[in-house]
């Protein structure tokens, strides 16, 4: 007699999202191909004498004797995907097509259309600045990709149904900005980066984290209790806002983070020089040299802090471009290492400090931060490119990666479904096991083909109709700007 | 906020049936008297003003309902009479069918009354899982009353329940009951069933070849509503229900047991009573805001178990009553609902994937028109006619 096996709550942890249309696509009934309902004759019968249709059918043919409709900006507001929404993992979004392939069919676009642009032209308004990518003077016509690690403060939708209460509340960044604009100008010594601590965002890391890491780095400076001190540093080398920024260009932070967790004082500086090692590799470290556990308690926590205050100065969120962020990470870590070359040694906290305070490097660190955030784009300044574009003063298409013009379409070739389940198959019921394998192996790779093939013509595709999109876009704002 | 109250009368604690899944309890005489329906209409009407809600939906609910009609049509006109002018209210009843009769039909259709009907499948597994008191099959009698409700509404719903040892006939049901007429299918588990992983992957069988069936007929650009896939294909198509547009239990819905008692959901009144989750009663001014709110509370905190789970927003795991039906309690979801979830949704999107790719117009239509609903419904009509 066989056991049954009981059922259990398993959370599914990644899962392929659906090919057919989500609420977060375009409908496709608005389509210009889509089909109308197909009404019964009976229905249509009735429906013709009772003047229905008239009022609420949806005729091709209707369409088609229509006039040309008139131009109208591909690139409105309403037709960018932001503010946006916040998916779950595994849920997944549609693919899109790469930020190089974007560049390149705004570019032909232009060029095709005759708009001589200049790149990498700064728009300013107010207090509002943004990098565009191409400009034209003459003719007010430009555009701007914006890719995810662009879109700046606003551009994320503030309360799904996931709940998401993370970007409500963007005062800390105010507090943080205050702070050290403060400590820049008081040059004040007895200010360290500790009372960074109280600016933390409290959405993001919670008041009791908060105090650990206080008490932790209290304890540095005093007598060093090695039991709080390793579950804090494994607690704060967990901490998801530290966990985000770093896991991107430290790809052996897991196993670090697992051995502080597992192991005592000396993991910890086993760690460290891991990293260090680690570091190294990214041609961060001309040297290695032998440290003590504090140093690199230390070392790990200014590390952490200094980051942080990067990715906040450059506006919010970690998602800055790979370029901007190595650029970034590259001289704050000169600077610790700096600090390290000229002075050995435990309180480190102090040095580094001093420093920042003091040195040089503060300055370049505030300059990166400036240059971020005019990079990326706020929904303000979103809204304010297309206030001016509606009202005829400048015409900037705002190439939005999360938007439906960079979507790369499902369902416009064939073939792009999972193999079926070898069970659905009842011709396959009655073979050999070998067979059967062969055969799985088989649909398998030519399911593979066809997919890949699948992918490259709806890329293909996507990139067509993006093409033709900014040049209906370049076409509207000649026939508004009067150009 | 949902702008609909939701209340169900439970007429009475007897039912002419004795199905094999039934968690309703004892069958005892105990029908809900004249008073206690009267006060019921009038608390239900007070509710609604208190609540401002402008749709009222009354269901009835039992035992079997129809075994105490006169009631129910009482309750029924009081609540036309007596509504306010600016509030709609909407009637279903649910039934074995088994005393449904053409004169009683044409009754509850003169109330605007939805019927909807029970039944399991083909007569043989009818039988089986719907024996009546004397454990005789009740197939005859409701074969009987499938002409007469469809004539009457072609767009009557129909529930089954799926059991563990009928899971492996889902598709055979669903075929049986389209030929019979019915395009409105309601398929569901029996989530107290003790439920086992080879149950779960004989169920995933018939639902594959379930697939295969409404594939079928979505080319034949068939019309009809199957609630196990439509459900989930919904799930990625539209938002996902957000907690004010569920059911909020114990708030916009609750149950009205025969003695009185309010319960927050319809799972929770049996002959024996489920004191814990009693959130009320009639007789005793109304609710009982602390058991209420306790209730809710519990139904509506975070499942731990579900965390990171891809499934979230899709999965019914917040269902407080099934969530109950499977575990016994509301705050912890069910394993049944997880399993079934993760064996279904990949069977329904593939599905949906098939037809997309085809570009099925009618696919298209029913998930992704407004209009659909209305269309379904008049096309049905005419079709009937």
């Amino acid at each position: 007699m066989t056991t049954k096996s009981p059922l259990q709550v398993k959370p599914l942890r990644r899962y392929i999202k659906p090919r057919y249309p989500s609420y977060n696509d375009p409908n496709p009934l608005a389509h210009p191909y889509a089909r109308p309902y197909p009404f019964s004759k009976r229905f249509v019968q009735w429906a013709l004498a009772s003047g229905l249709v008239g009022a609420s059918a949806v005729s091709a043919d209707a369409q088609q004797t229509n006039p040309a409709p008139p131009l109208k900006n591909p690139f409105d507001l309403k037709s960018l995907g932001l503010p946006y929404q916040p998916m779950m993992f595994g849920t997944g979004l549609p693919e899109r097509l790469k930020e190089k392939d974007v560049r390149e069919a705004a570019a032909r676009a232009f060029a095709a259309e005759g708009v001589a642009v200049s790149t990498n032209y700064l728009w300013r308004e107010g207090t509002q600045e943004l990098i565009l990518d191409a400009y034209d003077t003459v003719s007010h016509i430009g555009y701007v990709v914006l890719p995810y690690y662009k879109l700046g403060p606003g551009t994320e939708r503030e309360a799904g149904w996931r709940n998401d209460n993370q970007s409500k509340d963007a005062s800390w960044l105010a507090r943080h900005k205050a702070y050290f604009k403060e400590m820049k100008s008081s040059q004040d010594a007895r200010k360290s980066l500790l009372d960074y601590l109280k600016t933390m965002d409290p959405a993001r890391v919670p008041e009791s984290r908060q105090k650990q890491y206080q008490a932790l780095v209290d304890q540095l400076h005093d007598n060093i209790n090695a039991t709080v001190e390793t579950e804090t540093f494994a607690n704060m080398m967990l901490d998801g806002t530290f966990h985000r920024v770093r896991a991107s260009y430290l790809p052996d932070l897991e196993a670090i983070v697992e051995q502080t967790i597992t192991t005592n004082r000396k993991s910890i500086r086993h760690a460290g020089l891991k990293r260090l090692q680690i570091l190294e590799e990214h041609r961060m470290l001309t040297e290695q040299r032998p440290v003590s556990a504090p140093y690199m308690l230390e070392f790990n926590i200014a590390y952490n802090l200094i980051n942080k205050v990067a990715f906040e100065l450059s506006g919010v969120r970690q998602n800055v471009a790979a370029k901007d962020r190595w650029e970034l990470l590259t001289r704050i870590q000169r600077t610790l290492f700096n600090i390290q070359e000229t002075q050995e040694g435990p309180f480190f906290m102090q040095k580094l400090k001093s420093a920042l305070v003091n040195g040089t490097d503060w300055t370049a660190l505030e300059a990166m931060g400036h240059y971020i955030d005019q990079i990326q784009a706020s929904m303000d300044e979103i809204e304010a490119l297309t206030m001016e574009a509606e009202s005829g003063k400048r015409f900037v298409a705002m190439i939005d990666w999360l938007g439906p013009h960079t979507e790369i379409r499902p369902g416009v070739v064939e073939q792009r479904d999972r193999p079926p389940y070898p069970q659905a198959r009842p011709d396959w019921k009655d073979l050999d096991k070998e067979t059967r394998a062969r055969l799985i192996a088989e649909h398998q790779k030519a399911y593979e083909e066809a997919y890949k093939n699948a992918n490259e013509q709806a890329e293909e595709l996507s990139i067509q109709r993006l093409e033709k999109e900014i040049r209906q876009f370049i076409q509207w704002a000649r026939q508004e700007g009067k150009y | 906020m949902s702008k609909v109250l939701a209340a169900t009368f439970h007429l009475t604690h007897q039912c002419n049936l004795r199905c094999t899944y039934c968690y309703t309890g004892e069958k005892l005489n105990i029908p809900m008297s004249r008073a206690i329906a009267d006060a019921g209409v009038d608390f239900v009407l007070q509710e609604a003003q208190k609540s401002g809600a402008p749709y009222l939906d009354i269901c009835f609910f039992g035992g079997e309902p129809l075994i105490e009609k006169d009631l129910l049509l009482h309750i029924a006109d009081r609540f036309r009479l007596e509504k306010p002018e600016d509030c709609s209210v909407s009637f279903k009843l649910s039934t074995n069918g088994t005393l449904l009769t053409a004169s009683l039909l044409h009754e509850l259709m003169r109330r605007q009354i939805y019927v909807s009907l029970s039944v399991d499948g083909p007569p043989d597994l009818h039988d089986q899982q719907r024996p009546n008191a004397a454990g005789q099959g009740s197939s005859a009698s409701v074969q009987k009353a499938i002409p007469v409700l469809l004539k009457a509404n072609p767009c009557a719903n129909v529930t089954c329940v799926l059991t563990p040892a009928s899971a492996s006939r889902a598709d055979e049901t669903v075929d049986w009951l389209y030929k019979q007429g019915f395009r409105y299918f309601n398929l569901t588990l029996d989530y107290s069933a003790p439920w086992t992983m080879e149950d779960m992957r004989v169920l995933e069988k018939s639902y594959l070849r379930l697939a295969d069936w409404y594939e079928k007929r979505m080319n034949e650009g068939k019309r009809f509503y199957l609630s196990c896939f439509e459900e989930r294909v919904r799930s990625h198509t539209q938002a996902p229900l957000v907690p004010d547009e569920r059911c909020s239990l114990a708030y916009r819905q609750f149950s009205i047991a025969p003695d009185g008692a309010l319960y927050p959901c319809v799972q929770f009144v049996t002959t024996e009573g489920v004191p814990e989750f009693m959130i009320g009663h009639l007789s005793h001014g109304g609710f009982d805001e602390s058991c209420r709110r306790h209730v809710h509370n519990c139904s509506e905190a975070p499942k731990a178990e579900c965390s990171g789970c891809s499934l979230q927003g899709r999965c019914a795991s917040w269902c407080a009553c099934i969530n109950y039906a499977s575990t016994g309690t509301v705050t912890a979801a069910s394993p049944v609902v997880c399993h079934h979830e993760q064996m279904l949704m990949p069977i329904v999107d593939t599905l949906g994937n098939r037809l997309w790719k085809k570009r099925n117009n009618m696919f298209i239509h029913k998930h992704y028109n407004p209009a659909y609903p209305m269309i379904d419904y008049l096309e049905h009509v005419m079709e009937s006619r």
